[in-house]
């Protein structure tokens, strides 16, 4: 019965659409392969590298790659590989959550204060202000020292001093999308300010929004690293490829013992390239006006003048 | 159109426009609106934007008004507070659920979702009118849920027959918004309101961004509509040719005041306000005895931040008298209104006889 | 194709052809677009979004964007006893810059974005003509401020040092225009000067445009969607549907005597002021396609009610009826009559 049909025109079948068409971006593609393998590596590296990270053998340190050992050994004779495969969890467990819950409150804060404007929003620019111009360097090592080191203190952390881009880009986002007619019909319908916010204006800054987070999922990877770096971000105990590159404090390392430091680099590197490939394509992806558009209708836009042209003085 | 497929209105209820004009369906008194202008280092209000200046409006159950003015009469921001988009800073409004007209000035919760569901609004501009992500059908059917109509079957029911009304097909509910041109769009936008069964829909200039030939499918289509259904219209426009083929009334601002308000029929002849003729022979019109002597009406409309005291037009007015600027002209029955008609002709202006230009 | 030989032409278009180069291929904007231009007089070419009035102005000024091009055709201007054509000059040659400004001028419906936001109008229309002439600064802005008290901006000396954002619509354009006219071009093209503007404003710029073109004898070309208006300034005026011209005429001929079906369509969908309100607005139905759909025959098949087959064949040639009122409709009898029965319109 046609009931059915709207039925199906509300449950968007949106979710299918999005992945056929992201299917076809190559570069989204190539991120995506990239991200996942190193992710099911980081799940798997014992099995896929025969190694327990956490093993050594003094007898094995600091054998340069060979075939027993495709990356090298450590000082403590554990295989690198593993140890870079296994690092991946930790690294992009917090990339992941910090700009996840940093893009969330972002988000929230962006949404509202766009949306009901005035000293509501203004209070909220200062608090970001606030934030953004302290260095965040050194928020950052105060928080770390207040709070103390660990996976999940990370995370906060980097949510706590960082959600301000987002903030700032929703916020942006909602000011002009205030304006468009849609939202003003809402209004006039008597939506009520929550479904108007989150059911029509949200949906409709999910482009920005997303690439945001992958954005920042690649800022927060780089972010632990140096942290880890310095030693004042996750503590040893838990490798992560900060952790790892913290080998190449002593020069020594540097110069003779290169595959210590430069595999995990590497990882980094091609973890957030991935990320970033990902972030490209779901924004050419997420525009609905690409995804059914005819190329007719494209191309009248493109060549006939003043189609868009908005209304006269009335 | 197929009249059979027409949504049933609340026409018994309703008296037609002929009939009794004193029950108005809305009903506006005193309408005042202003904007804070910041400025300075500390963005202190230096000063109001009149954007309205003491406005009274009737509307009828069953009749179209058209507002026309322009740039900065107040035209746009009148529609957006009678849809109560907008609150005035002074004012009364009144509107009529059935049992007379009562006060809308502070609705909440279930009265003013009543009231919504009365009156509607449509907007200029086709190419944002509807969310972008959302497929009509969708959007259609999410304002009568939030309306209340609980019954799935029942808001199909609705949304199709709206369709019909406004001539589209029953598929484009699956599509989204930017597949459709612009005029397509209006018409959607009008089927979004015809079907939660409104009584009064308030259309802002929404064939100025469309093509000529487009406009004239949607004014017929409000003709027809109007003639089927009984609703009333407020439709906002800015050329005054359209105003008066589609309008039973005219109503003509300048500078956030109503200076006129004219059977539409009787436009352009009987207008008496000098504003009114200036605009009357403003308007190019075709005719094969070739151009009309034109009275070309000097210099630019003032800014509604420094609105002259008395009679808006006072500054421009080929008739200005003292009294003109410093009492502002109350809006009385015309010259030709001799029954003192509600809905009948008015006129602000302190000359007595009307003007011949 | 064009009109008598003894008019003298200040501009011919023969047969111009524009296409843009979009991603998925060529669209075909202009179809054999033939205008002829008397001097002094002027011309409105009138049609809805998409017929190709803006890109065939911007053609003549070969101002087309990058991905525009002229494929055939002549543009053939004829100013001072020379017989330019347009169409082979470079786009920002010398030669074609020296005709932009002072032979050619051009004013646009925008004003916010044409004129420049960061400097003085004065400024702006003083530039147009130190580009083009050998005066002195000081000469320029005396000239500048004469022209600003003829177009009715008042307090000029003043107004000189103004910004674009002080002022209100219909003085941008009259701004524009006196960029436009200031070196006192010989033809002037206006692409929909007034439709932003209020219509009294709009009363007052046309007057100001109708006065030019009498005591100055240029030429105008003033492209509008407005039948009205086109009614109370035009000599002659050009239809245009899908990138070809389909009627033109004399003012009288084609608003008062309109033989094209889309003509005929466009003039009753807009009401006059003194209207019939029974009657409906009989319009067209449907919308106009994309220049990408077009095959063959008549564009206008597909929306016209005096459709028949032979519309579809071969593309249909303009034909001359007695006062060189031109038409492309192949449905015309020989006294240049449509036949009296009406299809029903396609519908949506």
């Amino acid at each position: 019965m046609s009931s059915k049909k709207l039925k199906v025109a509300r449950e968007d079948s949106t979710l299918r659409i999005l992945l056929r068409q992201f299917l076809k971006n190559p570069a989204g593609v190539a991120g995506l392969a990239i991200v996942t393998l190193m992710i099911l590596g980081a799940i798997f590296a014992q099995q896929v590298t025969g190694y327990d990270q956490a093993a050594f053998d003094v007898t094995a340190s600091f054998h340069s790659p060979n075939w027993h050992h495709l990356m090298g050994t450590d000082q403590l004779g554990s295989d690198i590989f593993a140890r870079v495969l296994y690092g991946g969890r930790a690294s992009i467990y917090i990339g992941v959550l910090s700009s996840l819950l940093g893009n969330l409150i972002g988000t929230f804060l962006g949404a509202t204060a766009g949306y009901i404007g005035g000293k509501f929003d203004a209070i909220l620019m200062r608090i970001s202000e606030l934030v953004m111009t302290f260095p965040q360097l050194i928020l950052v090592l105060i928080c770390v020292s207040l709070l103390g080191q660990g996976v999940n203190n990370v995370i906060l952390i980097f949510a706590m001093t960082g959600w301000m881009t987002t903030f700032r880009l929703v916020r942006g986002e909602f000011f002009s999308l205030r304006e468009e007619a849609f939202v003003e019909a809402d209004r006039a319908f008597g939506f009520s300010k929550s479904r108007i916010i989150f059911r029509h204006m949200l949906p409709n800054t999910l482009s920005p929004i997303v690439v945001a987070f992958t954005v920042n999922t690649a800022i927060y990877i780089i972010a632990e690293a140096g942290l880890s770096f310095l030693g004042l971000g996750v503590p040893i105990t838990t490798p992560t490829w900060g952790n790892l590159l913290a080998a190449a404090q002593s020069p020594v390392v540097v110069n003779q013992y290169w595959w210590l430091w430069v595999f995990p680099a590497i990882a980094i590197m091609a973890f957030v390239f991935g990320v970033n490939f990902i972030g490209d394509a779901l924004r050419d992806v997420l525009d609905p006006r690409q995804r059914t558009a005819s190329i007719k209708r494209t191309l009248l836009s493109k060549i006939i003048p003043g189609r868009s042209s908005k209304k006269g003085n009335s | 159109m197929r009249r059979g497929s027409c949504l049933s209105f609340r026409l018994g209820e309703r008296v037609s426009n002929q009939a009794a004009a004193d029950k108005p369906l809305y009903q506006i008194t005193g309408i005042k609106k202003l904007f804070p202008v910041t400025g300075g280092v500390l963005r202190r209000t230096i000063g109001h934007v009149r954007a309205l200046d003491g406005v009274d409006l009737d509307i009828f159950p069953g009749e179209t008004v058209a507002i026309i003015g322009e740039s900065g009469c107040g035209k746009t921001t009148l529609g957006r507070i009678l849809a109560q988009l907008e609150k005035p800073t002074e004012g009364n409004r009144n509107f009529d659920f059935g049992n007379g007209l009562q006060s809308i000035s502070d609705l909440r919760g279930p009265e003013e979702m009543a009231f919504r569901k009365r009156v509607q609004m449509i907007f200029q501009d086709p190419y944002t009118s509807f969310n972008p992500r959302q497929r009509i059908g969708a959007a259609m059917d999410e304002v009568l849920k939030v309306h209340g109509f609980s019954d799935e079957d029942e808001r199909h029911d609705r949304i199709s027959r709206a369709l019909e009304m406004v001539n589209m097909r029953q598929e484009y509910l699956l599509r989204y918004p930017h597949e459709f041109s612009g005029g397509q769009r209006q018409r959607l936008s009008i089927a979004r309101c015809l079907a939660g069964k409104p009584e009064l829909i308030i259309a802002d200039e929404i064939v100025s961004a469309l093509d000529v030939s487009i406009q004239a499918q949607i004014v017929n289509l409000l003709r027809s509509l109007q003639k089927d259904t009984g609703l009333s219209f407020v439709f906002i426009t800015h050329d005054v040719a359209v105003a008066r083929y589609i309008g039973h009334r005219v109503v003509v601002m300048y500078l956030g005041s109503v200076v006129e308000i004219l059977p539409a029929d009787s436009l352009p002849g009987a207008a008496e306000h000098p504003y009114t003729m200036a605009l009357m022979a403003a308007v190019p019109t075709m005719s094969s005895e070739g151009k009309p002597e034109r009275v070309a009406l000097q210099g630019e409309v003032p800014s509604p931040i420094n609105v002259p005291t008395g009679c808006a037009f006072s500054t421009r007015c080929p008739f200005v008298m003292d009294i003109c600027k410093s009492e502002r002209p109350p809006l009385r029955d015309a010259s030709d209104n001799h029954a003192g008609n509600l809905n009948g002709h008015k006129v602000a202006c302190h000359l007595s006889i009307p003007p011949k230009l | 194709m064009s009109a008598s030989n003894q008019e003298d032409l200040i501009l011919d278009l023969k047969g111009v052809n524009v296409e843009f180069d979009v991603e998925a291929g060529k669209l075909h904007i202009l179809r054999d677009v033939s205008l002829s231009v008397p001097r002094g007089s002027f011309l409105c070419v009138v049609g809805e979004s998409g017929c190709g009035k803006s890109v065939t102005a911007q053609a003549i000024a070969q101002l087309l964007p990058n991905n525009g091009r002229i494929t055939s055709g002549e543009i053939v201007f004829n100013v001072d006893d020379e017989r330019i054509e347009l169409q082979s000059l470079e786009k920002f040659g010398a030669k074609m810059r020296s005709l932009r400004g002072a032979k050619i001028g051009m004013i646009f419906q925008d004003t916010l974005s044409s004129l420049n936001p960061a400097h003085k109008v004065g400024r702006q229309v003083a530039e147009a003509l130190l580009q083009h002439t050998d005066i002195s600064k000081e000469e320029a802005r005396e000239r500048v401020v004469t022209l600003f008290t003829r177009l009715g901006i008042p307090d000029p000396r003043r107004r000189y040092d103004a910004y674009p954002h002080e002022f209100s619509g219909g003085m941008r354009q009259r701004v524009m225009i006196a960029i436009a006219t200031i070196c006192e071009p010989d033809i002037l093209i206006a692409d929909e000067p007034t439709t932003a503007l209020d219509v009294t404003i709009q009363a007052q710029i046309l007057e100001l445009l109708k006065d030019l073109q009498k005591n100055e004898g240029r030429t105008f070309i003033l492209i509008t969607h407005n039948m009205a208006l086109v009614s109370e300034v035009a000599d002659h005026v050009a239809v245009m549907y899908l990138g070809r011209v389909v009627e033109h005429g004399t003012t009288q001929q084609v608003l008062f005597d309109p033989k094209h079906p889309y003509t005929r369509a466009l003039l009753k969908s807009v009401p006059a002021l003194d209207a019939d309100k029974n009657e409906e607005l009989k319009t067209v139905d449907g919308q106009t396609p994309s220049p990408a759909d077009v095959t063959r025959g008549c564009e206008f098949a597909g929306r016209c009610p005096y459709v028949a087959d032979i519309c579809r064949g071969e593309t249909i040639e303009m034909r001359t009826l007695p006062g060189n009122h031109q038409v492309r409709c192949v449905r015309l009898d020989a006294q240049g009559q449509l036949p009296i029965f009406q299809i029903g319109g396609a519908s949506e």
